[in-house]
């Protein structure tokens, strides 16, 4: 027997915090990671038929979410990129906030600079801590081009993000 | 360095089998360029995770939770269900179920300033508090306590983890076992007045609760025997 649409809505719900991480990571901002989500959302349960009742519901909601954004990068040529405030607004006080919207601004510059594929890869990877199988299914892709892209990916941010530290392994 | 960077970098992400994994871990012991590249990697992977996780303690907003709890399910995939599952729709004696009452249990829930039964942790639902300890502890056997959480079946499901049905302050749900936690996997509302009364094991749990457990379910429910021996081993 299958899931009934209230699992479905509840177990969709649970995946929501993953999700915005996912998006976060993609548009670089939270009012954008939230429309994004909701046209997933949207997107998914308009056309659960195309679900496979038995596959995994978070694979499918991640392929939808970065088919979303894919469309909505491409369609619109929006720069995708630098979002230098807090995705959390105006607050700030205490050095360990200006440390966390330091990390923040740089890590999404960093991901700004990467191809979108590449992008993507490592959302699922590093950000949601998938395994490349995982991956490698959400993106309908073999795994072997989820390693490739990683790998190109990784030195990319390596080097922006570190430095010359990481300039030795090129 | 010898070892490639494909391969230590599948180290990092922890694709590798425990035995190659320790293999490469004694190599880089002694080959300094290889640990540095991995602990490069890994400081990179650890960073993108920190600058990106605090969106999953927020509030979820509430627009989402309506697009969630409001957006109409595929026409096709309604009828599929009504052909192959005509009883699927019967709600019985559940009055404030529906689209509303999840979104409001769940509202509850993900709010992480409220200390409930159930919160979030690493951006899924978690038992917490009094229904974690519960989920824990409590044998199908034990006598009904009064404003306790209410523990319905156990069961090992598909995917191999321990499962136990649950109701307490107004919600239903399925919790699995998995990372230490309880992970919640499904949750609906429950009928409130009858927290103290569900007395046969999964029978007073809601519809779509017994439907989830069906769905996910190996084999049969734990008897009293294998629910306390997953219990005295600490649920896996």
């Amino acid at each position: 027997m299958g899931a009934s649409i209230d699992t479905i809505r509840s177990q969709m719900t649970a995946l929501l915090p993953r999700l915005r991480r996912f998006a976060l990571s993609l548009t670089g901002n939270a009012a954008d990671a939230d429309d994004l989500v909701q046209d997933t959302v949207e997107k998914a349960l308009r056309n659960l038929h195309r679900w496979e009742e038995g596959t995994r519901l978070d694979s499918w909601m991640f392929r939808i979410a970065q088919n979303c954004w894919i469309d909505h990068v491409r369609s619109k040529r929006v720069r995708s990129s630098v979002p230098l405030e807090d995705h959390h607004g105006g607050t700030s006080d205490g050095a360990r906030d200006a440390e966390a919207r330091l990390t923040f601004a740089d890590t999404c510059a960093a991901l700004a600079t990467l191809p979108e594929e590449q992008r993507v890869v490592v959302s699922l990877v590093l950000v949601d801590g998938m395994a490349y199988r995982e991956a490698a299914e959400v993106l309908g892709v073999p795994i072997g081009t989820v390693t490739s892209r990683l790998a190109r990916a990784r030195e990319a941010l390596a080097l922006r993000v570190f430095g010359k530290k990481a300039e030795a392994f090129r | 360095m010898t070892l490639s960077k494909d391969i230590l970098m599948q180290f990092v992400d922890g694709e590798l089998a425990p035995q190659e994994a320790s293999r490469i871990e004694a190599e880089i012991a002694n080959d300094a360029e290889a640990r540095a590249f991995v602990e490069t990697q890994t400081a990179l992977r650890q960073q993108f995770q920190a600058a990106f996780s605090p969106i999953m303690e927020e509030r979820i907003p509430d627009k989402l939770m309506a697009a969630i709890a409001e957006t109409p399910v595929s026409r096709r995939w309604r009828m599929a269900q009504k052909f192959s599952r005509p009883n699927m729709w019967v709600w019985t004696g559940l009055p404030a179920a529906g689209a509303l009452a999840l979104g409001l249990a769940i509202g509850i829930a993900v709010n992480p300033s409220t200390i409930g039964p159930i919160g979030t942790e690493n951006g899924t639902l978690v038992a917490q508090g009094a229904l974690a300890d519960a989920l824990n502890t409590r044998l199908a056997s034990d006598a009904p306590q009064t404003n306790a959480p209410h523990i319905g079946i156990s069961f090992r499901a598909k995917d191999g983890r321990d499962c136990r049905t649950f109701a307490t302050n107004g919600v239903a749900g399925i919790a699995c076992r998995g990372d230490g936690r309880w992970n919640v996997a499904a949750l609906s509302a429950a009928p409130s007045e009858t927290s103290g009364t569900y007395h046969m094991a999964g029978s007073g749990m809601p519809d779509v609760i017994r439907n989830a457990t069906a769905s996910m379910i190996e084999g049969t429910p734990f008897d009293a025997a294998a629910e306390r021996r997953a219990r005295d081993r600490g649920w896996k």
